[in-house]
């Protein structure tokens, strides 16, 4: 994907206002062009990023009124289309406990969508050409779904930043996902080669900073809401927003030369924040 | 040579109890039990214990052991005790010893009928600065202590389990919260007499207690209150113990305590800066702040030893437990009731 540069939409949103959001994000969508995108395929899902016991505004996880205002826009739109939230467990990560515990069950209810726990699933194997797998185990609930990734904008003490391309991380068919933490950029790569995600929307309204994150670090109020459809420019501009060189961040560069995205982009929409991590 | 069988073979008996026995000479472990096979027959092999069991009734037929360790979940503490007990064993318990007070109460009555030695663990009384602070409190340092204000928080214990046995209905209140009551009841020398509990669950959804504040009141006048949580930011165990003529402050985690006398100086401050940093250091360099509270096991497991052997005291026995079960008994049911004052007297009268 050299060469290309992609359009990355900001909107700045500095509180977790159902209304708000979901004119936020309906504005990155419009622009995007992605529920016309979305109409090909039977099942949409959305993947979350609980990676830990805490709550929504200790900024570590997905914030239940995003998953709520995508799950409006997106209901509106397919009454009747397979709606699917999903995150795996891991060492840290009870994830059907969270569903209930952080009021996500709810939500899933109130607008019919299915709550999937991606190690309790059917997996597939995939084969690819990655740097550290050639085949990979992957959930079969992604295949023939349009595919969401909903993370948040933090810091990562192990991969320098989380956002979209490390949300997928979560997707491995394995509990101790620490196993792979000495290869962890190559797997991050790997696993998005094997499920890329069509629609990428970051989450940085409370982000997390500091050197304690991606479970506890420092709440940071960047107010600020990233789509885009290349995970690779996304996660660019987060890299950028958060204070490091995009080429700097292992998984982004291992990714943008697996052909995953380009590290080329330009911002539509809001200028970018402007705030310490 | 006393023989020992070990109930539950997860974490702390791993890390904890086992490690410790099997450097103590005159103690044997015969058998370990625990419903998962595969588990109970990995620890067994690990540390050389010749027999292992799935179920209790068997061990406690199949083998002749004088004591028994118990390091189940809590809520199974109080049918697997009173079984012991009940076979004229010896049990050394994992805080807390149940979850409420009648249960407490039925043990303690139980191991006094039958004459046998019910003890409860609490490993982190024995860090030295504790110990230390708890010297100088019954040595009169602090004149009279009048106020104990504790703060225990921890994150939810995702991180080393993923049993999910604690969410249930008391949640915090019985995870690290039994370390702090044992504290404040040992520290305030006194029977606790009324409690007054606020918080609950403060998670959309949670179904347990994940947030709370207790108030205590003892029988000698001594008024504590502690604070505890998962939902916090930092993981903290403080201890201000408030006299007449003093305070200390006790950083348990750290193993670090301050004593304060009149009006701090900054040359007071800059000393016990120093001294907090020369801790840390000691305590990084050897070892002990990473193992924690783990190291104080070898201590707690000769003492239960030599109580059994009648050469000595052990600290918290069943009875002494009934102390710290009625606090977060009575907690649990204050914040139930929406905060309603729970008296001992109504816990002893029913």
């Amino acid at each position: 994907m050299k060469g290309i540069i992609s359009e990355i939409v900001v909107v700045r949103q500095h509180s977790y206002i159902l209304e708000k959001i979901s004119h936020a994000l309906r504005k990155i969508m419009n622009f995007l062009g992605v529920i016309d995108e979305m109409k090909i395929f039977d099942s949409i899902i959305i993947k979350l990023n609980l990676c830990d016991a805490r709550t929504p505004d200790t900024g570590t996880i997905t914030h239940p009124v995003i998953l709520e205002a995508l799950l409006k826009i997106l209901r509106e739109v397919f009454p009747e289309k397979r709606i699917m939230a999903a995150e795996g467990d891991s060492g840290s990560v009870l994830a059907d406990l969270y569903i209930k515990w952080f009021g996500f069950e709810e939500i899933l209810r109130k607008y019919d969508a299915e709550w999937v726990n991606l190690l309790k699933v059917k997996r597939i194997k995939k084969r690819i050409d990655g740097y550290y797998f050639k085949e990979i185990e992957v959930p079969a609930v992604f295949e023939g779904a349009y595919f969401i990734t909903l993370p948040k904008l933090k810091t990562n003490i192990v991969t320098g930043i989380t956002a979209s391309l490390k949300n997928q991380y979560g997707c491995l068919c394995v509990l101790k996902k620490n196993v792979y933490h000495d290869v962890v950029d190559e797997v991050i790569v790997d696993i998005n080669l094997a499920i890329k995600p069509h629609l990428c929307i970051v989450d940085g309204i409370v982000g997390m900073g500091g050197v304690q994150g991606p479970a506890f670090g420092i709440p940071i109020p960047a107010g600020v809401l990233i789509g885009g459809k290349d995970p690779v420019a996304v996660d660019a501009l987060c890299a950028r927003i958060i204070g490091f060189n995009p080429r700097s961040i292992k998984h982004i560069k291992l990714a943008a030369k697996a052909g995953l995205g380009s590290l080329k982009y330009r911002v539509v929409g809001d200028p970018m924040p402007r705030v310490n991590f | 040579m006393i023989k020992v069988g070990l109930i539950g073979a997860g974490m702390i008996a791993r890390k904890g109890h086992l490690p410790a026995l099997k450097r103590m000479s005159g103690v044997e472990v015969v058998a370990v039990v625990d419903v998962n096979e595969k588990v109970a027959e990995r620890v067994a092999r690990e540390f050389s214990i010749s027999k292992y069991y799935t179920d209790l009734d068997e061990m406690l037929k199949g083998e002749d052991v004088d004591a028994l360790i118990v390091c189940t979940p809590t809520p199974t503490h109080y049918d697997i005790v009173m079984k012991c007990v009940n076979e004229g064993r010896s049990v050394l318990v994992e805080k807390p010893l149940c979850i409420k007070y009648e249960e407490a109460l039925d043990i303690a009555k139980a191991a006094e009928e039958q004459g046998v030695q019910v003890c409860v663990v609490y490993n982190y009384r024995y860090f030295p600065a504790v110990v230390r602070a708890y010297r100088r409190v019954i040595k009169g340092y602090l004149g009279r202590v009048l106020t104990l204000n504790g703060t225990i928080f921890s994150h939810f214990p995702v991180a080393w389990t993923r049993a999910t046995w604690l969410y249930h209905e008391g949640g915090v209140l019985y995870d690290f919260l039994p370390h702090m009551v044992d504290m404040i009841v040992w520290f305030s020398g006194g029977k606790p007499c009324k409690v007054v509990s606020f918080g609950g669950d403060y998670l959309p959804s949670g179904g347990f207690t994940n947030h709370a504040q207790i108030m205590v009141e003892f029988d000698n006048g001594v008024l504590s209150s502690i604070s505890t949580s998962w939902l916090m930011g930092t993981q903290i165990f403080n201890l201000n113990v408030h006299g007449t003529a003093g305070h200390i402050f006790l950083d348990v985690r750290y193993n670090f305590m301050k004593e304060i006398h009149g009006t701090p100086t900054p040359l007071d401050d800059a000393i016990s800066f120093a001294q907090y940093m020369v801790n840390v250091v000691k305590g990084v360099l050897s070892g002990y702040l990473f193992v924690g509270a783990l190291a104080h096991y070898p201590i707690i497991l000769r003492k239960f030893m030599l109580s059994l052997r009648r050469k000595g005291r052990y600290p918290v026995t069943a009875r002494e437990e009934l102390d710290r079960v009625f606090i977060l008994d009575a907690a649990l049911t204050s914040i139930k009731s929406g905060g309603r004052m729970i008296s001992r007297e109504e816990y002893e009268r029913h």
